[in-house]
């Protein structure tokens, strides 16, 4: 922008250049993963070899439910959850809240996992949980999430840092749409020099330019999800509620009602689904019941976003004389426009608000941002690769660029091989940690690093799909009568892609620079 | 490039002492306010919505917009101190922001 006088443009530079360097791995980590868990549905789908659907929770749930909640001891009938497994199973959730060691409040949880057909009890597990529910099956799709939402840090540290890695994204995005001459022309860079783009900073300021709406999207609303959990609730309630939190969540879900918890029949579930289902064109995704068989029993049901909806709603019911009571805001006693606000930043952040195709695009845009900022910090270090500890640190990026999906890879291969034996939980992360070892060896060559890193990476990407087969992972002729089309297109994903890389490196293109490797910048 | 003369405070010589030494460390200046004063700032403009904007049918948009908002402050905030060229007057900028904000909660 022709505003910016010369010392501001130099400022702004720094400040576009140092807030990727200092935080540009980091940053990278949190992009590449975050695009790649769009897709977290169709890979714990695909890692699981599931060849069931999950439709949330079918029509008939009450017999099987009270069944099981007899088994339960009352206190934890404060709060249930029910709602469809992966392997379309159903789980009930029944909790109760506890004061934590740090003095927050946390869910002490007895979870069933329920066959829906039978009513038999597959899986019981008793704790306390503040983040989800245990599913060791779902052990890869939850440690990349993770990665991603908190970089596999202990809460509130990890929230924090993606919070901050939110702001530097901002900031980068900003600054970048500042020393932007030619927003318009930058998006149309026009082939050069025999079909070629002329330099690796046109590369940059290409997949920049289309990114920088969707960049500053993702980072507003990474930095929201991260800083209200870790930091902005917790602030807010210690200014304007005297450091007292639950004060603080009355004022967000209302003020609690006298509970009248003398006994009185739960209304029958089913006629609620019904009732709900027809009064939408939706399925139900979860109920919950809040002071189950007590007079002031309530039941919310949460349905998944009808056609032209941005986002899923819930329905209010009287839980003992299934009266309806109207939809219910996400938080507040009535509609707002805040509970609006958080309604839309879901979706946009997740990219799944019009199925498959939201998410294509939500990858490749993710892709291109993490590419920005790998080539960001790439063309820093060239500008100063007389210094020797910035081409250490150049070394150090490509390791990373490359060691990063090669580590998610490993991890997958610790899943896989454990998977059987029931504990990937803690092989994953191990998994991850071998494969980032790997790609510091791998990577030690500063002239190799690249070409060995993405072979080893080509020859993962070839040997997963076998290797899930091997460890007795849905085969692609069950997952088509199945019809769970994820098994078969990430298989073909990895071996197309994995060929494509070795194929490339056969035919000597390897010998050319990589893609990473970056001409001097203009 | 020299950081401009901080003219508008010429007579208060305790003001122009403070500006004079903002003035001398324009890089330690600019980071520092760049960042723990703008993310204190941030908070403090949160905690000042709660004040002046309104709750709403729920009762709840006083509190919960400051929140929401809360990346969008900062990055104003930070882009601001980043492109002010004259120091002096970008840190009275700051300060005049957490004093009326202050004031507002004390007076809310």
């Amino acid at each position: 922008m022709s505003f910016l006088t010369q010392a501001k443009t130099k400022r702004i530079v720094a400040v576009h250049g140092w807030s990727g360097v200092v935080l540009g791995l980091l940053l990278y980590v949190c992009i590449f993963t975050g695009s790649i868990v769009v897709f977290q549905e169709e890979i714990d789908t695909w890692s699981q070899g599931v060849l069931t659907h999950n439709e949330g929770v079918g029509p008939r749930v009450d017999h099987h439910f009270r069944t099981a909640a007899r088994e339960v001891d009352e206190k934890y009938y404060e709060e249930i959850t029910i709602f469809g497994t992966p392997d379309g199973n159903v789980r009930y959730l029944f909790r109760t809240h506890v004061t934590g060691e740090n003095g927050g409040i946390e869910d002490d949880v007895v979870q069933l996992t329920v066959n829906p057909e039978t009513g038999e009890v597959v899986d019981r597990w008793e704790g306390e949980i503040t983040e989800r529910e245990r599913n060791p099956k779902a052990a890869l799709g939850d440690f990349w999430v993770d990665l991603h939402v908190q970089l596999y840090m202990p809460r509130p540290w990890g929230l924090i840092v993606t919070g901050i890695l939110g702001l530097a994204m901002m900031a980068a995005a900003v600054t970048g749409i500042l020393l932007h001459k030619h927003l318009i022309r930058d998006a149309f860079v026009a082939a050069r020099d025999r079909a070629r783009l002329v330099g690796s900073r046109d590369l940059h300021v290409l997949a920049g330019t289309w990114g920088l709406p969707f960049a500053i999207v993702l980072a507003f609303t990474g930095a929201f999800f991260s800083f209200a959990i870790s930091l902005g609730l917790p602030v807010m309630a210690m200014l304007a509620f005297g450091g007292d939190q639950a004060a603080l969540m009355e004022a967000f879900l209302g003020a609690s009602k006298d509970l009248d918890l003398s006994p009185a029949p739960l209304a029958s579930l089913d006629y609620i689904i019904a009732d709900a289902v027809a009064r939408t064109d939706s399925y139900v995704q979860a109920i919950e019941i809040k002071n189950y068989n007590s007079v002031s029993a309530e039941v919310s049901v949460r349905l998944a976003a009808a056609a032209g909806s941005l986002s899923q709603f819930t329905l209010g019911y009287d839980g003992v004389t299934r009266a309806f009571l109207g939809e219910s805001p996400g938080f507040g006693s009535a509609p707002s426009l805040s509970d609006d606000l958080v309604s839309i930043i879901g979706p946009l952040h997740f990219g799944n608000f019009a199925g498959f195709a939201s998410k294509t695009v939500w990858l490749g845009l993710g892709l291109a941002v993490a590419y920005v900022t790998a080539t960001g910090m790439l063309l820093w270090t060239k500008r100063r690769e007389e210094v020797p500890l910035w081409q250490r640190f150049r070394q150090v990026i490509i390791i990373t660029i490359w060691g990063l999906p090669v580590a998610m890879l490993v991890s997958a291969v610790f899943y896989f091989v454990t998977l059987p034996a029931g504990d990937p939980e803690w092989w994953t992360p191990a998994g991850f940690l071998a494969g980032v070892a790997i790609a510091l060896l791998v990577g030690a060559d500063r002239e190799l690093a690249e070409r060995r890193l993405r072979l080893c990476f080509a020859l993962l990407c070839v040997s997963l799909p076998i290797l899930r087969h091997l460890t007795g992972g849905a085969s692609w002729s069950e997952a088509l009568v199945a019809g769970q089309i994820s098994v078969l297109a990430i298989d073909i994903l990895l071996l197309v892609g994995g060929f494509i890389l070795l194929k490339q490196m056969r035919s000597g293109r390897s010998n050319e620079p990589g893609m990473f490797v970056q001409e001097p910048a203009e | 490039m020299p950081t401009p003369r901080f003219n508008p405070m010429r007579s208060f010589s305790w003001l122009s002492l403070i500006g004079s030494a903002l003035a001398s460390r324009p890089v330690l200046t600019r980071w520092v306010m760049a960042g723990p004063v703008t993310i204190i700032n941030s908070f403090i403009i949160m905690w000042g919505m709660t004040v002046w904007v309104p709750e709403g049918a729920a009762n709840v948009n006083h509190f919960a917009l400051p929140v929401i908002i809360f990346p969008l402050i900062w990055v104003v905030l930070f882009t601001y101190v980043c492109l002010e060229d004259n120091l002096p007057r970008g840190s009275l900028v700051m300060f005049a922001i957490a004093v009326v904000n202050l004031g507002l909660v004390a007076l809310g």
